[in-house]
């Protein structure tokens, strides 16, 4: 059963910003490269710091702690990364950004 | 006391005394227990306290905020047993270093000033400890609780003698300890060498880009004359970007103008000034040195500008400035953070 949860606005996130979210409860992080959005958990699953400190430039996001980096469209690792991003589903809907929060996504 | 360490990637198990950090013993022991500064501001080997009882060490360390309180978090470098010990890390352990770290004392055989606030510090360990070009070692002095962190200021491989460039902190203990009284013919404790920000001309065939800013010369020297002593600049360059606030504030320009010189066209030199630009004459004192003004990190972005490719990368210096480099060599410069290498102090 999805469980959609307004994240923001479509205009909350700036151009490759990293802006993190609290989502009924659940730390999220949100980012766009042009007129797509995506979201992930906001810890890093390498050793749990904030991705919202981070790097994007438009194809990859990189934490800024040790420099683990991924795709930011699938959450690939593109590098160093030993663990994938996870991405919550995501839709548009009314000018705001909607996620599914069904289950939180977490690394362990 | 007994310590076991579980990784993502496997697990392993030392004996730590009750008086010694639980990452010094992991890494005496040989094991690749990850970790950055080794003294309580990073929170790189931060650890779950699975069973077992610690000292935490040093209430104030920085790197504290970072932790979790349930399940109990502890940092490594700072924890003492108090019993045997469980502890868990999120990670994969690291690479053990090619000679595992130890303790020594060390006797301070001279304190020079370099300019007004760095002293070269020089201490001569009791058994000698081989260290790699861009290492750190951990210093214990005494009347003051804890370890400094201070990278190699140059490169000697048998490691019989160390020498430092140390900034004087407003305020510091260590810095007012130093400066109390003539501290030459003191023993201090010490650890290492520490740090994976490292120079081996073998492995590292490259183009090298170093920054540094304020006292983190120390690591970049050490590198560069490593690199020299074995040819590398026959066919590699180095970019050496060096800032500081005023004329005042820059210290081995000697031992910089002296590299520069050796290599001509292979080692370029650029100062910078964040708060004033030095006088003609100050600037005529500095031959072959390039001159620029403001944040080291954007002057270096400039002058780097489509010559990112390849390069090998090492910065050292406020964790600021650290920071706002190395997030302009992966944004800018799509340097990947394997040529990126640092030390976090923060």
């Amino acid at each position: 059963m999805s469980d959609w949860k307004r994240v923001c606005s479509l205009d909350e996130v700036a151009e490759c910003e990293l802006k993190e979210f609290d989502v009924a409860g659940i730390k999220v992080v949100a980012v766009r490269s042009g007129d797509d959005l995506f979201v992930y958990p906001l810890r890093c699953p390498h050793m749990d710091e904030p991705l919202s400190t981070g790097m994007c430039d438009g194809a990859t996001v990189t934490c800024s702690f040790h420099l683990w980096q991924w795709n930011m469209k699938t959450g690939e690792s593109t590098g160093e990364a030993e663990i994938d991003l996870l991405l919550y589903p995501t839709k548009k809907e009314g000018g705001a950004l909607f996620a599914d929060m069904a289950k939180e996504l977490t690394y362990d | 006391m007994k310590i076991e360490l579980a990784a993502r990637d496997g697990e392993v198990a030392f004996d730590c005394d009750a008086d010694r950090e639980i990452l010094l013993a992991g890494l005496a022991a040989g094991h690749g227990v990850p970790y950055e500064c080794g003294t309580g501001t990073c929170a790189t080997c931060k650890a779950t306290l699975e069973a077992g009882e610690v000292d935490e060490g040093w209430e104030a360390a920085p790197a504290r905020r970072l932790l979790k309180k349930e399940p109990r978090e502890i940092l490594m470098c700072q924890a003492r047993p108090l019993s045997d010990c469980r502890l868990s890390i999120r990670g994969r352990l690291a690479q053990p270093a090619p000679t595992a770290p130890g303790w020594a004392r060390g006797r301070i055989e001279s304190v020079t000033p370099l300019n007004h606030d760095v002293l070269r510090l020089e201490i001569r360990p009791d058994h000698p400890l081989p260290f790699e070009a861009g290492q750190f070692m951990l210093v214990d002095v005494p009347e003051v609780a804890g370890y400094r962190g201070w990278s190699m200021a140059t490169f000697d491989a048998e490691g019989r003698t160390l020498v430092f460039t140390v900034k004087m902190m407003p305020g510091g203990a260590v810095s007012n300890w130093l400066q109390a009284c003539d501290r030459t013919g003191v023993e201090v404790g010490l650890f290492g060498p520490m740090g994976k920000a490292t120079f081996r001309p073998a492995r590292d065939e490259a183009n090298l880009l170093c920054i540094a800013g304020g006292s983190g010369l120390a690591p970049i020297l050490a590198i560069l004359e490593r690199a020299r002593a074995a040819g590398h600049f026959d066919r590699y360059r180095a970019d050496v970007f060096f800032g500081v606030r005023t004329f005042g504030d820059l210290y081995e320009t000697r031992r910089l103008l002296d590299l520069a010189a050796a290599c001509p066209s292979h080692i370029a030199l650029t100062f910078v000034f964040s708060e004033a630009m030095p006088s003609e004459a100050e600037r005529a004192s500095l031959p072959g040195v390039a001159f620029g003004e403001g944040f080291v990190h954007e002057v270096m972005g400039r002058a780097m500008a489509g010559r990112f490719a390849d390069i090998l990368a090492y910065m050292a210096g406020p964790p600021p400035m650290v920071e706002a480099a190395m997030r302009l060599l992966v944004m800018q410069g799509k340097v990947p953070p394997a040529r990126i290498r640092y030390d976090k102090f923060s």
